[in-house]
């Protein structure tokens, strides 16, 4: 049976961790929403306020997920860890988290007998990657996989390592709630699905926009189509998602810039088969400035000055060429 | 491969020390995120970009990953 917003309103008060914001009523009388915290690249938190009726409205209910144990790695206060409390508390269940390293997580997962883990693709493989003792006992009913594109490959392994155990692997945003849901795992969505969450879909040029409420609203990913599925390629703005978290790759550049000595420099996205993707940074030195210096206080500064996952990887120095006069003809 | 072996070693405890570690030698039969060498994913990332530039390949790009460092060094050898 479904609890009533009331019951679900009640345990989220008493479960309220540091960033994550209630507002039971809006000035005007509106319905109550949820501020969920949404971070960028400098750690700087946003908040999205979501209706609370929406995100109750996307969690599945089954009596055979009754008073199951959750566990997930998320944030309480983002969306994805929003989203796995509320499917555990709408369920009568309870939500644990996992901190710390691969081998504390796994000792909670059997420990704590979990029946669901919600998680990145990142994690997952390098919980599987861990694992001191292949094929222990911890099969779960469920994995639920989001926050990043499904690499090539791993599916294969969670196959092999879960054999019966049920993925849903969710492709959603703070801002937009959940866009396609599916169970395969190769990467690819059922293109019909889009009808579950969204009165009408379209894609503008390669970046996919939906239709929720009144208006259109961009996605701000590419994808590809072919036939009746869908599937995500990557960001279409200057944004990277390294290992679940977006970074945003022009304020990598632009604090990259402040360092003196660096004329000019570039982040951008790279394929990375651990992460997803990871940032690289293309950055030109003054020719008046010390190169090797440059380089090294632009690694210390970028370090101590962005969260862990916009620090760049890999990064390529570019000679300054004359005549360029655009400010960033780094390419 | 001796070479790659202690520059891959080296490359390991820059990081795990940058992290606050203090071993002063890798052992190759430690899972890549052992507890002990304080690594997480995004240094893993690192350390892989580091291989890659050094060997022209992806010790990652293969059916079966690989667990350990010895896993690494061998899966590198076997493709020099």
């Amino acid at each position: 049976m479904r609890k009533n917003t009331e019951d679900l309103t009640q345990q989220v008060s008493g479960e309220i961790q540091s960033g994550l914001e209630v507002q039971f009523h809006g000035p005007d009388g509106s319905q109550p929403r949820l501020g969920i915290s949404s971070s960028g690249s400098t750690g700087e938190p946003k908040l999205i306020w979501r209706a609370w009726t929406d995100l109750c409205n996307e969690i599945a209910l089954a009596a055979l997920w009754k008073r199951w144990t959750w566990a997930s790695p998320y944030d309480p206060h983002t969306f994805a860890g929003v989203q796995v409390a509320l499917q555990a508390w709408a369920n009568d269940g309870e939500v644990i988290s996992l901190k710390g390293n691969c081998d504390a997580a796994w000792e909670d997962l059997q420990k704590n007998h979990v029946q669901a883990l919600a998680c990145t693709p990142t994690f997952i493989d390098l919980l599987i990657q861990s694992e001191i003792q292949p094929n222990c006992r911890w099969q779960p009913t469920q994995i639920t996989l989001g926050g990043e594109i499904l690499r090539r490959g791993l599916g294969t392994r969670l196959r092999n390592r879960f054999p019966s155990t049920r993925f849903t692997v969710i492709y959603a945003t703070t801002e937009l709630g959940i866009v396609l849901k599916t169970h395969r795992l190769d990467g690819w969505y059922e293109l019909n699905r889009l009808a579950d969450y969204s009165s009408a879909w379209r894609t503008n040029g390669e970046t996919l926009e939906i239709q929720k409420g009144q208006g259109w609203r961009t996605t701000g990913d590419k994808v590809e189509i072919k036939g009746d599925l869908i599937r995500v390629v990557g960001r279409a703005d200057a944004i990277a998602n390294v290992a679940g978290t977006k970074v945003n790759l022009a304020e990598v550049s632009d604090l990259a810039e402040t360092v003196p000595g660096v004329r000019r420099a570039l982040a951008v996205a790279e394929t990375n088969l651990i992460t997803g993707q990871i940032v690289c940074l293309k950055y030109a030195v003054d020719p008046d400035f010390d190169e090797p210096e440059v380089t090294r206080s632009l690694k210390i500064y970028l370090q101590k000055n962005l969260q862990k996952e916009a620090w760049p990887r890999r990064w390529d120095l570019d000679p300054l060429k004359p005549a360029r006069n655009a400010k960033r003809a780094v390419r | 491969m001796e070479n790659g072996v202690s520059e891959i070693e080296k490359t390991v405890l820059n990081i795990h020390r940058r992290n606050g570690g203090t071993l002063q030698k890798l052992d190759l039969n430690l899972r890549l995120l052992d507890p002990v060498l304080l690594l997480d994913s995004l240094d893993l990332a690192e350390i892989m970009v580091e291989i890659e530039k050094r060997h022209h390949c992806s010790p990652f790009d293969t059916s079966t990953p690989p667990r350990t460092w010895a896993d690494i060094i061998n899966l590198l050898q076997l493709r020099t």
